[in-house]
Formats: structure tokens, sequence, C-alpha cells
């Protein structure tokens, strides 16, 4: 029972996090919403240029038609909107540099589990705030895009976006970790981004590479980020590809968890806790 | 003296600041030019992944695309060296009231707030985006002539200038919207544009990237000017054009300025 009692007091505690995490979020809705529009930009790249592609190869490429692959792009962009990290890497960093993870190392509050909170707080917010005109654009759309075929396969893309957030989150926090070490981040962070977007299919659907491209990026964790889910949504894998899929994004979340806090305790070891 | 040769100098020395500072983190400035490296790299995957199904997108082959790549990353690259770090500062310098600084000094505001500091990394970078120009011309087999090169220089710094005006326009709005770290946001997404062909753009959406927001311009035109010795439609105009954009946003600068209010102490 007691056991019981100190798992509630505990999440509640997270709970309360979450809650500053909306307050400080919403200060920024005016800036989430800009962002959202200004990323309408690069979908209308997107549209033409993979419109003229496609033209070209006679209404397909690589097995996608123009639908297919707009409702692949649009899929990326409701994804980003609630499951990517928006700015978590950048202040984690801030937290670590400025020295302002002092008190949670002074109080029973876990960083991991605080920054999770913070992460899932802004998901809510940002998704609050964006959701209408992304969902706006994909009506406007509609001609172009492609629903799951079934339910079922609804709910299991769901469930790997809900992953997905995970990977996404615990990547970003390994990564911005780095500030331990070394007093600028932004650097190193935007190049593990250009693997993320390369590896991960952000840039476009994975399966267009050769096969043995795409065996090598299927060994990384990026594809379980966005390549994974996107293709779950479009009905690209068959059911075996996606019971495994969903058992390498599992291992993967496992596997990057216990990096973040391998990482975390040997950052902690050199910490020097400068200002205060 | 006059105010361009004073300002001439004044630029002048505040590069060799700018170098200065930037050696002080070396390994940073490395770092900085590795993640221009794969971000560019980003986009040739993209080209090599396209044109391994196709032979043509809107009329540009593979490795004019390159060039298309290339010449958007050179006029990129040099409004980095010059412009970029400052603009994306105002909003900053706007909000904890730094911009008082400039204000006093006895210079044009928006000299200061558009080439105060230099980042002598990008022009590394400029090297990298004129190495896949060159690689790209030569897989091509151009032979440009001399009028063909003048030309491209003269539309690629024209498209320096257009990003200039556009991003001064943007960072602007700071003046009203504090924390504007949004609008930078929003200037990367509108360079995205710069890479994409020009036909493969449809109705208004054309019209409006090209004549409005310029985007399709910036290097759609010297690239073909390099690789088909073709000026594009209405191009002198596109002088003009940057013109016409500079004055607006000379104008609109000056104007929010007016709303500038400094902050705190």
């Amino acid at each position: 029972m007691t056991g019981i009692f100190f798992a509630a007091r505990g999440l509640r505690k997270y709970l309360r996090v979450m809650e500053i995490g909306f307050q400080n979020t919403l200060v920024y809705r005016w800036n989430f919403l800009l962002r959202v529009c200004f990323s309408l930009i690069p979908l209308m790249g997107t549209f033409f240029f993979w419109g003229a592609a496609i033209q070209e190869g006679g209404g397909e490429i690589g097995g996608y038609g123009f639908r297919t692959m707009i409702s692949y792009f649009l899929g990326l962009m409701l994804l980003d909107l609630l499951a990517s990290p928006t700015e978590d890497d950048f202040q984690i960093a801030a937290e670590i540099r400025d020295g302002l993870i002092n008190q949670f190392l002074l109080k029973p509050v876990d960083y991991l589990a605080y920054r999770f909170s913070m992460f899932w707080a802004y998901r809510v917010i940002y998704a609050g705030t964006a959701l209408l005109p992304v969902l706006a654009v994909i009506w406007f759309l509609r001609a172009h895009f492609t629903m799951p075929e079934t339910w079922g396969v609804a709910l299991l893309s769901l469930a790997a976006v809900f992953l997905s957030a995970i990977l996404q989150f615990l990547i970003a926090f390994s990564s911005a970790l780095l500030a331990f070490w070394v007093l600028e981040v932004s650097a190193p962070i935007f190049i593990i981004y250009s693997f993320e977007f390369l590896a991960g299919g952000h840039v476009f659907p994975l399966d267009l590479l050769p096969t043995w491209a795409y065996r090598l990026m299927m060994l990384t964790p990026f594809p379980y980020e966005y390549w994974f889910p996107l293709g779950v949504f479009l009905g690209r894998f068959s059911p075996e590809e996606v019971v495994r899929g969903f058992a390498m994004q599992t291992l993967w979340c496992l596997a990057m968890w216990l990096l973040a806090r391998w990482i975390w305790s040997r950052g902690i070891r050199g910490y020097t806790a400068v200002g205060g | 003296m006059s105010s361009l040769s004073r300002h001439l100098r004044l630029a002048l020395a505040l590069f060799r600041y700018s170098l200065a500072r930037e050696m002080m983190f070396k390994a940073n400035f490395l770092l900085w030019i590795l993640v221009e490296i794969a971000w560019l790299s980003l986009q040739l995957a993209l080209v090599g992944v396209i044109f391994s199904h196709v032979t043509e997108v809107a009329g540009w082959t593979k490795y004019e695309m390159v060039l298309l790549i290339g010449t958007s990353h050179l006029v990129q690259q040099l409004f980095q060296v010059v412009f970029l770090i400052n603009l994306i500062e105002l909003p900053e310098n706007v909000r904890t009231g730094k911009l008082d600084f400039a204000l006093l000094q006895p210079a044009s505001p928006q000299f200061l707030a558009s080439v105060r500091k230099y980042d002598p990394g990008s022009v590394v970078n400029c090297a990298i985006g004129v190495a896949f120009i060159a690689w790209a011309a030569w897989k091509l087999g151009l032979h440009p002539a001399a009028w063909q090169v003048g030309l491209f220089l003269g539309m690629v710094i024209n498209g320096v200038f257009i990003h200039y005006a556009l991003m001064l326009m943007i960072v602007t709005l700071a003046f009203w919207i504090v924390r504007a770290q949004g609008l930078v946001y929003g200037y990367y997404n509108l360079f995205n544009l710069t890479r994409m062909p020009r036909e493969a753009f449809r109705g208004v959406a054309r019209l409006l990237f090209t004549w409005v927001l310029p985007m399709l311009v910036v290097a759609n035109f010297p690239a073909q000017v390099l690789a088909r010795g073709v000026i594009g439609p209405g191009a002198p105009l596109i002088f003009l054009l940057t013109l016409l954009l500079l004055a607006a946003a000379r104008a609109w600068f000056r104007f929010g300025l007016r709303f500038y209010t400094s902050a705190s102490s």
C-alpha cells in the first residue's frame, strides 16, 4: 500500500510540473502560431516540387503517387506537431550551463522526469494552438490526403506517434546533456538533427532509397522517429513489419533512456555547478 | 569625409573585430562549418534520391539541380557573412533594450542594426557553394562566356539584397512582438524555396514567389544564366524590384523604430 501511496505522490509532483509547464508555455502561444504558419511555406514547396517530379515519373515515383506523397508530408507535419520537441534541447542545455539544475540535485525531483513532464506540457499547448491551422490546411488539401484505411490502423499510428514522441524526447535530452562538457551545444545539436532528418525520413520517404541504404538507415534509431509512424499511417508495412517495428521502437526507447541516464550520471560527476 | 566612405571603413574595422572574436572559439568555428555542410548534404541526398527515379524535374536535370542548390547556398552564405547574425539579434536587442547602444552611436541605426557583426565562418561555406557550382558546371560541360559569369555574379549579389530586405522587414516586427524568435524560424522556411525550380510552381504561387516575395528569383535566375545562357522572363525588372524592396524595408524599419521604447533601467 505504501508503495502505491508514494507512487501516487510521485506522480502528482510531476503533474504539478506539467501545470507549471502549461503556464510557462502559454506565454509563447503567438510564437507557436507563427511557427506553424511559417511551416506552411516549405509545405507549399514540397507540394509543387514533388508534384513536378511525380509528373515526370509518369504519375508515380518508387510506388508513391502524388496523393500518397502529399499525405506523407501532411502526416509528417501532424507528427511534428504532436511529437517533436520544440526548444526542449536548447532549454535543457541552457539550464545545465547556467547552473539552474543545481536545485534539482538538492530536491527529490528527478530531472529527466521533470523535463519529460515539461515536454508533454509543451506538446499539449503547441498542439492546442497549432492544431486548428494544420487541420485547416489538411482540409484545404483534402483531395490529396489519404486517411488511414481502418480504425485499427489509425489507433496503431497513434501508438507509433506516442512512442516516437518518447524517442524524440530522449534523443533531444541526451544530446542536450553535451552541455556538461562543452559550453556551446548548438552546432553539435544541429549536426545530430541533420542525421535524424536524413535517416529518419524527414526529407523523403525512406523506401525511395536503394535497398542497401534503406537497410543501413533502419539500423539506427532515427527511422522510428518519423518513418515508422508515417509508414504505419499510410499502410506501407506488412503486419509482420508492423509488429517488428513496434518491438524495435520500444527497444530504442529503452536504449535511449538507459543512454540518457548513463550520460546524466557521467555528466553530474564532473559538474561544477556554476552560478546558482 | 563622406558618409559612405566612413561607413565602409567602419564595416572593415568591424569585420576584423568579428574575425578576432571567432578565432577565440576555434572548435565552434569549425563545427558551424560542419553544420552547414551537413544541411547541404541533406539537399544533395534529396536530389540524388529523386534523380535515381526520374531524369528531369520541371525541366531541370540532375546537375542543373546541383547548380541551383549550389547557387542558393552561395547566396545564403554570403547573406550570412554580412547580415544574418545582426538581424537575428535585433529582436533580442529590442526586448532587452540593448538597441540603445546602436542608437547612441554616430552612425545610421539601420547600418548598425544590419552590419555590426560578421560571420567569417560563412566565407568557408561560400567557397563550398562555389565548389558545388563548379562541379555541376564541369559535369554539364559548361563553358560560360564572360557576360554569363558577370550577370551570374550580379544576380547573386542581387539575391543577397533580396534576402536582406525581406529579413529586415520580418525582424522589424520585433518592435511590436516580444519574443520574436519564431520570426527567425520563419525566415529559414522562406529560404527553403530558393532551391526549388521556379517552373515547378504554378499559378498564384509562382507569381507570389517571383514578384512579391522573390524567393524563386534569388537562385533560379543566376543558375539559369550560367547553365543555359537564358535570361529569365522580366529579369531586368528583378533589379528594380530589389531596389523597391530595399526602400520599403528601410521605410518599415524607420517606422518600427518610432515604436522602440527601450527597456527597464
